[in-house]
C-alpha cells in the first residue's frame, strides 16, 4: 500500500509492490533485533552506570539544542 | 541493463523449439527476421525508455512488444534466438504491459505462455512474507479503505478521511518520488511520526532518569527500570525510524 499522494492506494505494480514490501520486512526485521539490542544493554548495565551516562547525555543533549538555537 | 538476452537449449526446450524441430535458415528467413529486428531496434532508438518507475509512460512497448511477438511465432523465432536479443526490450516490456498486448494478439494459448515465460514477467503481488500477520490483521481491523473510500494514514496506526487531495499531476509525481525513494508515507506522515517517536523518547529518559536515581542495583529496582522504559522505547524508537526511513 503507498499513502504518498493524499490517500492510501494499492501499488499497482507487482515488481514494485515487492520491492516494497522486502524493503519494509527487512526493515522491521532490523528494528526489531536493534531494539532488542539497546534494551538488553539498558537492563545489563547497572542502575549507577545507566544514571550516569543519562545525565551526560541531558547535558550533551541539552547543549546541542541550545546552540542549534 | 544494457546486458544481453540469451536463450540457452533448456529455455528452448520449455518453448518447444529442440535441435529436431528448429527450422532451418533460409535467406529469405533470415532476411525477414533482419528487418523485423532492425525496425525492434529502430524504435528502440527513437523511444529509449529512461530508467523510470512508472511503466504506464512507456506507450511504444506496445509496437515493440507486437514485433517481438511476430518473431517469436514466425519461423524466423528460430533465427532470433540464436542472435543475441537487446536485454532492454525484455526489461523495459516486463511491467505487464509486453504481456498484456501478447496475451491480447496471441492466437495460441501455447505461444503466449512461452512469450510470458520468456519475458519474466513478475508473478502478481502477494504479501505472504514474515509480517503477513500484520496484513491479516489490519484487513480485519477495517482501517484500511474499502472499495472507493479515501482514507489517510494518521500517527501510523489510524486513519482519517483524505482531505484536500493534490491534484492528479501531483498524484502521479509523489508516486514516482516514493517508488523511486521506496517508500510508502508522505512528507506529513513522516513529520509526525518522527514527532511521536521523539516524544516517546523523551518519556524515556525521563522515566530512566527517575527509576536510576536511587542508584539501586538490586534485582527488583532493576525490572521496574527495565519494564518501565522498554515500552515507551520501542515505541519511540520505532516510529521515529520510520519517520527517517519513510516506510
Amino acid at each position: 500500500m503507498f499513502d504518498v499522494a493524499g490517500s492510501i492506494e494499492k501499488i499497482e505494480d507487482p515488481r514494485l509492490a515487492n520491492q516494497m514490501l522486502e524493503k519494509v520486512n527487512d526493515f522491521n526485521v532490523k528494528i526489531g533485533l536493534k531494539l532488542a539490542g539497546y534494551v538488553v544493554a539498558f537492563c545489563l548495565l547497572p542502575s549507577d552506570v545507566v544514571h550516569s551516562l543519562l545525565q551526560a547525555t541531558g547535558v550533551v543533549a541539552a547543549l546541542y539544542f541550545l546552540g542549534k538555537e | 541493463m544494457w546486458g544481453e538476452f540469451h536463450l540457452d537449449s533448456h529455455t528452448l526446450a520449455k518453448i518447444g523449439i529442440t535441435p529436431a524441430n528448429r527450422p532451418q535458415s533460409s535467406p529469405n528467413l533470415e532476411a525477414t527476421s533482419s528487418i523485423l529486428l532492425f525496425v525492434i531496434k529502430a524504435l528502440d532508438f527513437v523511444t529509449v525508455p529512461k530508467p523510470k518507475v512508472s511503466p504506464e509512460k512507456h506507450h511504444n512497448m506496445g509496437l515493440q512488444s507486437m514485433l517481438l511477438y511476430l518473431l517469436l511465432v514466425t519461423h524466423s523465432a528460430s533465427f532470433l534466438l540464436t542472435q543475441r536479443v537487446n536485454h532492454r526490450h525484455i526489461l523495459s516490456t516486463t511491467h505487464s504491459r509486453a504481456a498484456t498486448c501478447a496475451a491480447t494478439a496471441s492466437t495460441s494459448t501455447s505461444t503466449s505462455t512461452s512469450l510470458g515465460m520468456i519475458m519474466s514477467v513478475p508473478p502478481p503481488f502477494r504479501n505472504d512474507g514474515k509480517f503477513k500477520i500484520v496484513k491479516d490483521a489490519l484487513d480485519q481491523s477495517g482501517i484500511l479503505p474499502r472499495d472507493g473510500e479515501e482514507k489517510q494514514i494518521f500517527f501510523g496506526i489510524f486513519t482519517k478521511k483524505s482531505q484536500n487531495l493534490p491534484d492528479k499531476e501531483t498524484r502521479e509525481r509523489l508516486r514516482e518520488e516514493a517508488a523511486l525513494n521506496l517508500t510508502n508515507i508522505d512528507e506529513e506522515e513522516r513529520k509526525r511520526r518522527k514527532l511521536v517517536g521523539n516524544s516517546f523518547l523523551l518519556l524515556t529518559y525521563i522515566i530512566a532518569l527517575l527509576t536510576t536515581s536511587g542508584g539501586s542495583n538490586d534485582f527488583i529496582g532493576n525490572f521496574v527500570r527495565c519494564v518501565s522504559c522498554s515500552l515507551p522505547f520501542a515505541l519511540g524508537y520505532s516510529y521515529r525510524e520510520s519517520g527517517r526511513a519513510g516506510l
